[in-house]
């Protein structure tokens, strides 16, 4: 048994990564990641070429290919799919909030 | 070697036509992967479906396994020696044992068996395997940063190309940063590759316990702060917890339930080591003792005849509206 000790990297809007990252972090094609861009899935943080992207787009393009391939989704349900999610983390974040934000009547 | 029922798995028959695993297989794919299923045992059951899947849908892995023979699920066996020839898998010299080696890993050999293109084993290159583990702290650790413990069992590969799982134990360092659902990737420390193909990832998807005190939302917390109505009344100067030791706070005369008071800064650190942090929310609450002695509800009466105060003077408003 091996024991290494190792620093962590933050997937957030703090870390920027190229096109090729999120190619090679996904599995899926360029050609598949440029679909997600142009379906709005993706959204690069500049507007010139080369595009850089959030670090949290790498948590989007792993999902994509685990739907893409797991579930066999073609495209436009895969776009659907994680437009769905998409709203579902929003709503998620949301309610997390306003649990947090009420005060917990009946306990002190 | 355990031997796992791929056909109970997807709730097929032995006879089934392929049209039928696919459709067995889409079925529970929708129910329990993980990235749409709220199971909590949703991602171990679909590892179950894909991998009988992915055996069960290509004819010549789906012979092999039947050729397996029919055992209890969870029963321990070992294929035959003329099984391992018979279907070419990197087991087959006569001399490997199947020590170490699990089923699915067994069939993803016999895909590599077979290569591609006339590729052979020995040269094509295989990418070490992703993880994505949670990982499970306490409010203080994200606070201040932490190290986890994760037990991997990870895919090594011999001289020969042929792969078994070995336990591996890695410490990741936890940065401050981090709050709940926040991802970290750890490169390079998933499964080895091989014959050029990359190593492998670790991603850690941040899980924060149920404080007792904090709320958290993002990088803020909300605590609970309770108050006597003398106090709510009066003002007072109240002594907060915060994860960086208790504060005083100055709560103003007249402070109703359910005031939030903002103490800056006082929150989860940001990623990225600066000084940005969240804020810390003292919401108030107005409690009452649960009973009053007798000098406290006499002083209560005499606050209730002297006092002109009217917290529903907007019942009389509206209702005057309404007519």
């Amino acid at each position: 048994m091996q024991t290494e000790i190792h620093d962590a990297l933050w997937l957030d809007h703090s870390q920027r990564v190229s096109i090729s990252d999120l190619v090679d972090l996904s599995g899926l094609s360029e050609s598949e990641v440029h679909e997600l861009i142009d379906s709005g899935a993706l959204a690069p943080v500049n507007e010139a070429i080369p595009w850089s992207f959030s670090a949290q787009c790498v948590v989007t393009v792993r999902t994509a290919s685990r739907l893409r391939h797991e579930l066999e989704l073609d495209s436009h349900a895969l776009v659907l799919a994680l437009t769905l999610l998409e709203q579902i983390r929003a709503l998620e974040t949301e309610l997390a909030q306003l649990r947090a934000q009420m005060p917990s009547f009946g306990r002190f | 070697m355990k031997y796992k029922d791929y056909y109970a798995i997807l709730g097929i028959e032995r006879s089934a036509a392929e049209a039928d695993i696919k459709k067995a297989y889409r079925k529970l794919a929708r129910k329990y992967h993980p990235d749409v299923s709220k199971d909590p045992q949703g991602e171990e059951k679909f590892k179950d479906v894909a991998e009988a899947y992915q055996t069960l849908k290509d004819a010549e892995k789906r012979a092999a396994y039947d050729r397996l023979g029919q055992h209890q699920s969870g029963e321990d066996f070992e294929p035959s020696r003329d099984w391992g020839k018979e279907f070419n898998t990197q087991f087959n010299d006569g001399q490997s044992s199947f020590e170490g080696v699990d089923l699915s890993d067994l069939f993803a050999s016999l895909s590599r068996g077979r290569g591609g293109g006339g590729r052979t084993n020995a040269n094509f290159p295989i990418p070490g395997e992703d993880f994505e583990v949670a990982a499970q702290i306490n409010l203080e650790d994200a606070f201040q940063g932490t190290q986890v413990t994760l037990n991997l069992s990870v895919p090594v590969y011999d001289e020969q190309g042929r792969m078994r799982r070995e336990a591996r134990t890695v410490e990741a360092r936890i940065p401050k940063g981090a709050t709940d659902g926040q991802r970290l990737r750890l490169r390079g420390q998933g499964g080895k590759g091989h014959n050029g193909g990359r190593d492998g990832d670790l991603y850690l998807n941040i899980k924060l316990h149920p404080h007792p005190l904090y709320r958290v939302d993002g990088f803020d917390l909300y605590i609970d702060l309770p108050l006597t109505p003398s106090e709510a009344a009066l003002g007072a100067t109240i002594e907060v917890p915060t994860l960086a030791g208790a504060v005083h706070l100055t709560v103003k005369p007249s402070t109703n339930s359910g005031q939030q008071l903002r103490l800056g800064k006082r929150g989860l650190p940001k990623p990225g080591g600066g000084a940005e942090a969240g804020d810390l929310f003292a919401i108030v609450k107005i409690v009452m003792p649960p009973t009053l002695d007798e000098r406290e509800k006499a002083l209560y009466t005499q606050l209730a005849e002297g006092s002109t105060f009217n917290p529903r003077i907007h019942f009389t408003r509206e209702a005057a509206n309404a007519n």
